[in-house]
């Protein structure tokens, strides 16, 4: 029997295409845009300026706040660039644009670590030197979340390979190539922890991935577990709920609970840059969607373009209607391919007008369907009638700050309304309206 | 690049389904009993059900039309509400009636309200209840399948001139009822409504509508089974087994508990909501069959139900993430 959630829906996993292929190296791009911004928290300030000599995982970009991580670059050359420039969410962003001189000379001073000596410390410190975030989407810089989880005492360490999102097989292939890697971040993350078990949460549709990784990781204490194929399980709370049965209440963190939990790609960077001694520059990415010639999955140096990333996979077939960034459930819809692939992107998706439609929507019908399928045990019917209303009061009776912005409900209506962008626009309000209160009476 | 993407809100996948399937579904799983209905009660059957089906789509069009609104006759739901019309009144009922039943149906109860998915009433057992109560005399009179003869197309149905007969819940309301064709019962050849006697063809239908996920099972079985339960306990007449199974398989009981009380609109959208409707639903039709005047009592029930609705809605909303118990609504401490 495996473990689950209540809630969740059954999206066609369609991932035919893309988990059989093998993760390819492609070309270094002729130039790569470096947002100052590609994690949670504070932004970077550009360390370089135009016209400067840049070596391959040189510093280009850094900032002394804590809840923030370096960024590196992955090719070395000329910043011909330093200024705003399209970053994947839209808007835009301080970013470094490096011409890649195409030598691919190295930093002299590679990081020199041993993974037998490391303290805890020296963990977290290394993390943050390497520019590590969490990279299965929400980029939370990995050494701050190493120590909140030593500060909060966690017990229980999970590896997040769920991979849940249709299409995106990144991570399944990661499992599948270089389970070493995985495990080996794993066993510094438990070191870091001071915990001898960890446990990593596959779907078992994953069957190879499964027992790949089961192979190789259980001799050092690590759980496979084996969940139901069913999303959102990847996402943070039902994953939690998944493995330990515990719940993560409104508001808090995994690390609330006892848990801590990172991806497998976030683990397999972290060995990848001791054994290298090179910050993070590349991450696995799937290309795919029905107006790419073919899917493949990527081994992309960050900060690649959109652009060269689908040319240089076989370029399309069609023009597409819609690019995403991120797995189709999850992702950002893009406005331009000139915006580069970051550090926590884990698909590229070229969609033609099959994906646009839908887009006008009917009467609600009360189906239910999206209360069957919410994962944080919403109404979204309610919420949908209460926010076309202006009903503040009963949009925090029904609880709609624990929205987890999954879609699910959007996905399962068979109107076709835009649940998961309402729930959104609820939150904000709520939000809007707290601050203004507070504006007014000075709470 | 000058090429323009379109931006939405992800999810950038969404289900295939739409309301149009899923009206489509209904009309399929209605189909068997539809057509076993017009065998049974003959040619006049089926233009009673084409009527109120076409009188339904009009009633729709014509609103819309009216009112200016976006054409919503695409999305099948007038044709469901106008079908169910036609199988929940008697075959011998004036022509006329059920076009005036749909027109009430679609108009009054649906669009007044703001159209599909806003009414708080089913429509058709509305229009059910309108014509019952305009035209008590018209909408009781049944007649056995295969005895069509003497029933004029046209014109007012002279009762005296045809085989009328009781329904099985008429006479067991008297205390001599003795069950005796339990395959009569099963397949629907015995006096009432046109579609909601043949019991077999129904739960056909229903397993369709259930194994689709079109409709889920809590309403049904707890609609059914609470009837069942009651009806067993206290028996009027009969032994306790045989007044169950006359209970449970005459009358409107199987078509309601598929077809009628699984409404999305009027019913409730939680799973324990949908439980608690069903066997509401269930003990208010065993109280009417039992104590009231009325021989059949799953109309009122449900449409009783149908009231209650949005506050069972708001009594069983699923417990909060993270949280034990059923949340009122405080103000959430996120503070460490």
């Amino acid at each position: 029997m495996a473990l689950t959630f209540r809630g969740g829906i059954f999206p066609p996993a369609n991932k035919k295409l893309t988990k059989d292929r093998p993760i390819e190296h492609i070309g270094d791009p002729p130039y790569v845009v470096l947002p100052m911004l590609q994690h949670i928290g504070v932004a970077c300030e550009p360390v370089v300026k135009c016209g400067d000599k840049v070596l391959v995982g040189q510093v280009v970009g850094d900032s002394e706040e804590y809840m923030s991580v370096p960024i590196h670059t992955p090719v070395s050359g000329t910043v011909i660039e330093v200024g705003p420039k399209w970053h994947p969410n839209g808007n835009k962003v301080m970013s470094v644009v490096i011409e890649n001189d195409f030598k691919d000379e190295t930093v002299s001073e590679r990081f020199k670590a041993e993974v037998s000596k490391m303290e805890p410390d020296d963990i977290i410190d290394f993390a943050r030197k390497c520019g590590l975030v969490g990279m299965g989407g929400q980029g939370y810089p990995t050494h701050a979340k190493i120590r909140s989880a030593i500060e909060r005492k966690v017990d229980t360490l999970i590896i997040n390979g769920a991979e849940c999102e249709p299409i995106i097989a990144a991570d399944e292939r990661a499992m599948i190539e270089y389970p070493k890697f995985i495990v080996g971040g794993i066993r510094m993350l438990m070191k870091a922890l001071g915990l001898k078990t960890a446990y990593v949460g596959i779907e078992k549709d994953k069957s190879n991935a499964i027992s790949t990784m089961s192979i190789i990781a259980e001799p050092y204490g690590i759980k496979v577990i084996p969940l139901h194929t069913k999303y959102p399980q990847g996402a943070e709370r039902q994953l939690v709920f998944a493995v330990t049965h515990r719940e993560i209440k409104p508001g808090e963190q995994a690390v609330d609970a006892g848990c801590v939990v990172f991806n497998v790609d976030t683990a397999a960077s972290l060995y990848r840059a001791v054994s290298t001694g090179l910050p993070l520059l590349r991450r696995v990415i799937t290309v795919s969607g029905d107006c790419v010639k073919s899917s493949r999955n990527a081994l992309v140096p960050i900060g690649t373009p959109m652009q060269f990333v689908i040319e240089s996979v076989g370029g399309l077939i069609s023009q597409p209607q819609k690019v995403i960034l991120g797995g189709p459930m999850m992702g950002t819809a893009q406005h331009t391919l000139e915006a580069p692939v970051i550090k926590q992107c884990s698909g590229l998706l070229a969609l033609s007008k099959n994906y646009t439609s839908g887009d006008l929507h009917g009467n609600c019908i009360r189906c239910g369907r999206c209360v069957d399928g919410c994962p944080a045990h919403l109404l979204p019917v309610y919420i949908n009638i209460f926010f076309r209303q202006d009903r503040y009061d009963d949009l925090k009776k029904y609880n709609v700050t624990d929205c987890i912005e999954c879609g699910s409900c959007s996905f399962v209506c068979p109107s076709k309304i835009p649940l998961v962008q309402i729930l959104r626009m609820a939150k904000f309000r709520i939000k809007d309206n707290e601050y203004e209160e507070e504006m007014e009476y000075g709470l | 690049m000058d090429y323009k993407y379109v931006i939405t809100s992800s999810p950038h996948i969404r289900s295939n389904d739409s309301i149009r399937k899923v009206m489509f579904s209904v009309l399929l799983a209605l189909m068997p009993a539809t057509i076993m209905g017009c065998v049974f009660f003959g040619f006049r059957a089926l233009i009673i059900v084409l009527l109120s089906v076409g009188s339904a789509i009009g009633a729709e069009y014509l609103f819309n039309l009216i009112m200016g609104r976006e054409q919503t006759v695409n999305d099948l739901s007038a044709c469901v509400t106008g079908l169910l019309i036609a199988l929940s009144v008697p075959s011998t009922i004036p022509i006329w009636m059920p076009i005036i039943g749909s027109f009430f149906a679609i108009i009054v109860v649906k669009q007044l309200f703001g159209g599909l998915g806003n009414n708080f009433l089913n429509p058709a057992l509305a229009a059910r209840v309108f014509l019952a109560m305009a035209w008590p005399k018209e909408m009781t009179v049944w007649v056995k399948p295969f005895s069509e003869e003497g029933i004029s197309l046209f014109g007012n149905v002279d009762i005296s001139q045809i085989a009328s007969t009781v329904t099985p819940l008429t006479s067991m309301q008297s205390l001599n009822y003795t069950f005796t064709n339990f395959n009569d019962l099963l397949w629907g050849n015995i006096g009432g409504c046109i579609g909601e006697t043949s019991t077999v063809l129904l739960l056909i239908g229903g397993a369709y509508l259930l194994i689709r996920k079109v409709i889920s099972w809590e309403i049904p079985v707890t609609f059914i089974g609470a009837l069942a339960i009651l009806s067993y306990i206290f028996p009027t007449s009969g032994t306790p087994v045989t007044y169950m199974l006359a209970q449970v398989l005459s009358g409107g009981l199987i078509i309601s508990a598929f077809f009628m009380a699984t409404d999305y609109s009027t019913t409730p959208v939680t799973r324990l909501g949908k439980f608690i409707f069903g066997l509401g639903c269930g003990v208010i039709t065993f109280l009417m069959r039992k104590y009231s005047a009325y021989p059949e009592g799953v109309t009122y029930a449900i449409l009783f139900m149908n009231l209650l609705t949005v506050v069972l809605d708001y009594r069983t909303r699923p417990r909060r993430f993270g949280k034990g118990g059923v949340f009122y609504g405080k103000r959430e401490n996120t503070g460490k």
